[in-house]
């Protein structure tokens, strides 16, 4: 489709910098500041865009493959068959093309809900090893998170963080 | 009638069913609570975004609070705005008036500070007014006078507090010729010399200082010997995350049972500023004299430890000059600091108590920015959305030094 996201984007980004800031009044720092960060986010969205799908994926992959060791820990728990049909239902989305980035949005976070709940349950609460998966899962998902907000400047050593694309290509 | 806690509707249009499932789930102290539900119940009544009072606005608004506070006898003069903070919109103003018995004419450069529609951080200004008072009459470390308190926003559009304007930096005007790694602030060679052992003696006055069994407006009664203080500020904050979070953690919540089950006693009660650090406190280039310590939203009686974690933590220092000298909160390298401390306030620091609250602080932190952080920029809710949401990106850098922290107490 004609105008694309990336053009919108880019054209709006160039808008900004180019004619808008410059105009700003240099003693409203308030304006500035703002009139920078909004240049900044929208390249930040730009750059991330073409990997918002993969990473997505691969956040709904970690946290299935979580919630699934965490089942196992509690066979015969009452939050167990519903938990794994969500998590089948869940799959189901992954596998249909017709799967919007929204609709991913949403059981990504129905997802870490479901998990945080079985966290607080009777079976897992002050479970020892139920927190070394919650680790072992974070140690992958949190460096996902920091390589999506790397571009924004708050690792002490950005050169330390792989790339997104690197994460999120399996 | 049943609370969907997984949607997001329950945040955004919080129930009274809501309110009271989180008021029984996490008991906090009376004024936390009526802080949070005030908030709650604003969010539900004000759907709409917040939108920007002009500088005239608000200085109606203040003389409003100033005639009901002191009578008309004062003139308001010189108002403009002062940027700096994520959290408060600031407005600087002269007054003349006839001081605080009434009856000397005075003049007082003052510094208004009003919460958006909804803040960053909700607070207090009621136990922030009340512990200035309480550090001012005591001597305890400089902070700047409060004058008068608009708690609900009855007389301004939101929350405030009036405070005296205070002179002073809080960072250096020309910056270091060496260029060092790392981030926090860097005072240079030269003036963190001079400041270091002002910022610990200061640090020290107000931990020594036995806050038990101290009476005072918006804080709970404290006990030493006692862990229930720590899991009520730890009930404070899983609310704040009920209430606020977009997406869930699983993180925070293995946090937060750790936490609860290992909540130390408290030896001495200590006010915990909350955010005691550099950047934090005002001080004067040519003599480097500390004028005033800032920013005491959050204060909260307590542990030490937790004020002493927070100074020392990763995010607000830097290596020196040397390349590999880490200095905590840009002042000294953190064991000298550690010792100096203990010297300064004659109690000992506790090296577990240390690490529990780096847990303590890192988890609240990331609570800040990825739960309140989110719901009030995807609300539209302060004067400054896009900065809010900007802030929020350092969410992930904060969760893993959480992860971090835990895995070195986890058995």
């Amino acid at each position: 489709m004609i105008p694309d996201v990336e053009l919108q984007l880019q054209v709006v980004i160039k808008s900004l910098t180019d004619n808008v800031l410059p105009a700003v009044d240099t003693n409203n720092e308030l304006a500035v500041q703002q009139a920078q960060l909004s240049i900044a986010t929208l390249q930040n969205v730009r750059s991330q865009l073409p990997l918002l799908q993969k990473t997505l994926l691969k956040d709904i992959s970690l946290h299935l493959g979580l919630l699934d060791e965490l089942a196992a820990l509690a066979p015969g728990a009452p939050w167990s068959r519903p938990a794994l049909a969500l998590a089948e239902e869940i799959n189901g989305i992954l596998s249909d093309p017709k799967s919007g980035i929204c609709e991913m949005q949403d059981k990504a976070r129905l997802l870490r809900e479901t998990i945080s709940e079985i966290l607080d349950s009777k079976e897992l609460s002050d479970s020892d090893s139920a927190a070394k998966l919650v680790m072992s899962v974070a140690e992958q998902s949190l460096l996902i998170g920091r390589a999506y907000t790397k571009s924004m400047g708050f690792e002490p050593d950005a050169t330390r963080v792989p790339d997104l694309s690197e994460l999120v290509a399996s | 009638m049943a609370i969907e806690l997984k949607s997001q509707v329950c945040r955004d249009q919080p129930s009274e069913a809501f309110i009271e499932y989180l008021q029984k789930k996490y008991p906090t102290e009376t004024e936390i609570d009526e802080v949070l539900t005030r908030k709650l119940r604003n969010r539900r009544k004000r759907q709409e975004c917040y939108t920007p009072v002009t500088l005239e606005q608000l200085v109606e608004a203040t003389k409003k609070l100033l005639q009901e506070k002191i009578g008309n006898n004062f003139e308001l003069t010189k108002p403009r705005w002062l940027s700096g903070g994520a959290s408060m919109i600031q407005m600087a103003f002269h007054l003349s008036w006839q001081g605080p018995e009434g009856n000397v004419p005075t003049e007082t450069d003052m510094v208004l500070r009003m919460s958006p529609m909804e803040p960053v951080v909700e607070t207090s200004f009621k136990r922030e007014s009340a512990i200035i008072a309480v550090v001012q009459k005591n001597q305890l470390l400089p902070v700047p006078s409060c004058y008068w308190v608009d708690e609900t926003g009855e007389y301004l559009p939101y929350p405030a507090i009036v405070y005296g304007f205070v002179t002073g930096v809080a960072k250096p005007s020309t910056a270091p010729k060496v260029q060092v790694t790392g981030i926090g602030l860097n005072f240079g060679p030269h003036l963190r010399d001079k400041l270091a052992p002002k910022v610990i003696k200061q640090m020290a006055n107000l931990h020594r200082f036995n806050a038990e069994n101290l009476v005072i407006e918006g804080f709970d009664p404290i006990s030493a010997g006692s862990n229930a203080s720590v899991l009520r500020e730890i009930n404070w904050w899983r609310r704040v995350w009920e209430e606020d979070r977009g997406e869930e953690e699983p993180l925070i919540r293995v946090a937060a049972q750790w936490l609860v089950r290992n909540a130390p006693e408290v030896d001495h009660v200590s006010i915990v500023h909350n955010d005691l650090r550099s950047g934090n406190f005002l001080f004067e280039e040519k003599n480097a004299e500390i004028t005033a310590w800032l920013d005491w939203e959050l204060v909260s009686l307590g542990d030490r430890h937790q004020d002493l974690g927070w100074l020392l933590a990763y995010q607000f220092g830097h290596y020196a000059e040397d390349g590999s000298t880490f200095l905590a909160s840009g002042l000294l390298p953190t064991e000298q600091f550690l010792a100096l401390y203990e010297k300064e306030t004659g109690m000992p620091v506790d090296r577990e108590k240390l690490k529990y609250y780096d847990v303590l602080n890192t988890w609240k932190a990331a609570i800040i920015v990825l739960g309140t952080g989110y719901r009030v920029a995807k609300g539209g809710k302060t004067h400054q959305d896009v900065v809010v949401s900007w802030l929020s990106g350092i969410g992930y850098l904060v969760l893993n030094n959480l992860k971090n922290a835990l895995n070195e107490v986890l058995v």
